[in-house]
């Protein structure tokens, strides 16, 4: 199963995020925004996607439109990491969203819902 | 779907009597923290004083790591005689690990991979990271510093975790890394002659108000106690206010006729003279009647022991023990030597707000004036605390020392007297016939009309009275009486001409 994909454009947040799940035995991969996400589905489709909405280059329902019409993709589940209002992402088609700030035992209670697979055995 | 929602920051206290007051309610939880102070300022009594608090009133489990080169039996046997240590949270609750040599060996990033593991295995609601500098000497770069605190930040955040710091700052002052965090909190004592002061200032804390500047604290056997500026925490507004004709009375029948009936309920009075002219004595008669009306009133003294002052009364026939002893007088006892200002705002605060007194005397503004080291802000203080008792309504005396018992010239040793006083009662000795009379005279009464003559001020064994004006003399004021009915006026400094 593939790894875990973090993708937010605050590098601390990524950092964090990666080292909490490694610790916890998941497999993850990290991108800063939606095209560097691209990048990295085509070398290893994840098995979740943990998405920021707001970033720089390509935002998060740029990426989720590109996913969508990618059919390899488009059944990866996503999951919104976001600090707006619910009015800017009610809207999308997410497996789940995660309103910031949010605590490491609400991320891995989603992480174990979609992603139980990228734990490493 | 949505797997939770945003939360309002919750509030976790922090054990240290007056820091909740100045941070408006504790600290934010899962948020990160600094504590800046040179060695001895008090830092880590600080952060054990939280953490034991931490433990015992919000079941919390606290993980300190110490980042130096010291031992932990040394640092917890210098606790143990504080009262908040309690030997039976270690080390369960409250864990004591050393990070010094993994951040030797292994830089940075070891520490963050052992704060990040430790603090989960020991499911850590409150982080205290004593040392930073240690840190800071290890770090490749300031930049490399910055990210370890902004990494720290966002891993203990995101585990829910509280995280204080705390720095020397290596003594150079604030640096960019130390402004990341979420607050930042400094500990300095200052000296000011010989004397020391210590001292918090709260430079930054998100996402909520803050009671700025200076506030004065102590190292007690308890722990800090802070002491917040009462210019910070007097309530403004308009005062809900007595009835405009409600007055409190003296108790002295000539007093109160001058006065047409007594000072107005809630306004603050200036009993203004030299030592000896009975200021204490009016201030306490002012007290005793209102006891005697069934109010409970308050005499705050940094001159007059509470026995010497129910002896001094009792020389006048003023049976002060039975009021104390039925509790409708309270007396409490500042001696004027290294007094704190914020410390006797915050215990005149909490009589006025929690004792349900109606009359303060105040006696010794000089004895304020020293406590407040900045001599304008003595000032501000004043105006706070008259504001603060107009607001609930009490009454208040304090007596202002005139420097000077004779001559001529009276030099008032306050300024802005409408910020901090309504009223001012004038009182003063003079040398009439071979003999020192005391006289009192209203310099001032806010919206109320008096009686504007000097009028005599007699103490006697049996009580005070104040008595008709003099008619034979003018320039009593002055300090140097003249006979109206004698040709030749009285000159300073020398005896009576053509008598």
């Amino acid at each position: 199963m593939g790894p875990i994909l973090i993708v937010d454009d605050e590098f601390g947040i990524v950092e964090a995020m990666r080292d909490l799940l490694n610790d916890e035995g998941y497999r993850t991969a990290i991108a800063l925004n939606g095209k560097e996400a691209l990048e990295r589905m085509a070398e290893e489709r994840p098995c979740l996607v943990l998405l920021d909405y707001m970033m720089p280059v390509m935002n998060g329902p740029a990426l989720m439109e590109a996913m969508e019409r990618n059919p390899l993709l488009r059944d990866i589940p996503v999951v919104m990491m976001s600090a707006s209002p619910p009015d800017y992402w009610k809207h999308l088609r997410c497996a789940a969203f995660l309103p910031k700030p949010f605590s490491l035992d609400d991320l891995l209670g989603v992480v174990k819902r979609f992603a139980q697979g990228a734990i490493l055995q | 779907m949505t797997e939770g929602t945003p939360r309002v920051a919750e509030r976790i206290s922090t054990g240290i009597p007056g820091l909740d007051t100045v941070l408006h309610g504790g600290f934010r939880k899962a948020r990160t923290y600094m504590l800046m102070g040179l060695p001895g300022s008090g830092k880590t009594i600080f952060a054990n004083q939280v953490s034991f608090h931490h433990v015992k009133r919000h079941g919390g489990r606290v993980l300190y790591l110490t980042l130096l080169a010291e031992s932990h039996t040394e640092l917890v046997g210098n606790l143990s005689s504080l009262s908040y240590f309690d030997p039976t949270l270690l080390p369960d609750a409250i864990t004591y690990l050393s990070a010094f040599t993994v951040l030797e060996q292994g830089g940075l990033d070891a520490l963050a991979e052992l704060i990040r593991k430790e603090t989960k295995n020991h499911q850590a609601t409150l982080l205290v990271l004593d040392g930073l500098v240690a840190a800071e000497e290890v770090a490749p770069s300031q930049q490399a510093i910055k990210k370890f605190i902004h990494g720290l930040q966002v891993v203990t955040g995101l585990m829910g975790c509280t995280t204080l710091i705390l720095t020397t700052g290596r003594g150079q002052g604030l640096r960019a890394e130390h402004t990341m965090v979420d607050g930042l909190l400094l500990l300095r004592q200052r000296l000011f002659g010989a004397r020391a002061v210590r001292e918090l200032l709260v430079r930054k804390f998100r996402g909520s108000p803050y009671l700025l500047g200076k506030h004065s604290f102590d190292i007690t056997e308890d722990g800090l106690v802070i002491y917040p500026r009462l210019e910070t925490l007097a309530e403004s507004g308009t005062p809900p206010g007595p009835p405009m004709d409600a007055k409190c009375a003296f108790g002295i029948p000539g007093m109160d006729a001058m006065l047409t009936g007594g000072v107005p309920q809630g306004s603050t009075t200036i009993l203004l003279g030299p030592s000896g002219s009975g200021k204490t004595l009016l201030g306490l008669n002012f007290l005793a009647e209102g006891a005697r009306r069934g109010e409970r009133v308050h005499y705050f003294a940094f001159y007059d022991s509470p026995e010497r002052m129910v002896t001094q009364a009792a020389g006048i026939g003023l049976d002060l023990k039975p009021l104390i002893d039925r509790g409708d007088f309270e007396v409490s006892f500042r001696p004027p030597t290294e007094n704190l200002l914020d410390k006797l705002g915050v215990q005149l605060l909490d009589i006025i707000r929690t004792h349900g007194v109606r009359r303060l005397f105040l006696d010794g503004y000089d004895a304020l004036r020293r406590a407040a080291l900045r001599q304008p802000r003595v000032s501000r203080f004043l105006a706070a605390l008259v504001n603060e008792c107009r607001m609930r309504g009490v009454t208040m005396l304090y007596s202002v020392e005139l420097a000077s018992a004779f001559g001529a010239e009276v030099t008032f040793p306050m300024t802005g007297i409408s910020m901090v006083a309504e009223n001012v009662l004038f009182l003063r000795q003079a040398e009439l016939n071979s003999q020192l009379r005391r006289f009192v005279s209203v310099l001032k009464l806010r919206n109320s009309p008096h009686d504007a003559s000097l009028r005599e001020l007699r103490i006697h064994t049996t009580g005070m009275e104040v008595a008709d004006t003099f008619t034979d003399v003018e320039a009593m004021m002055s300090g140097l009486p003249r006979s109206t009915t004698w040709s030749e006026p009285r000159r300073p400094g020398g005896g009576r001409q053509g008598t």
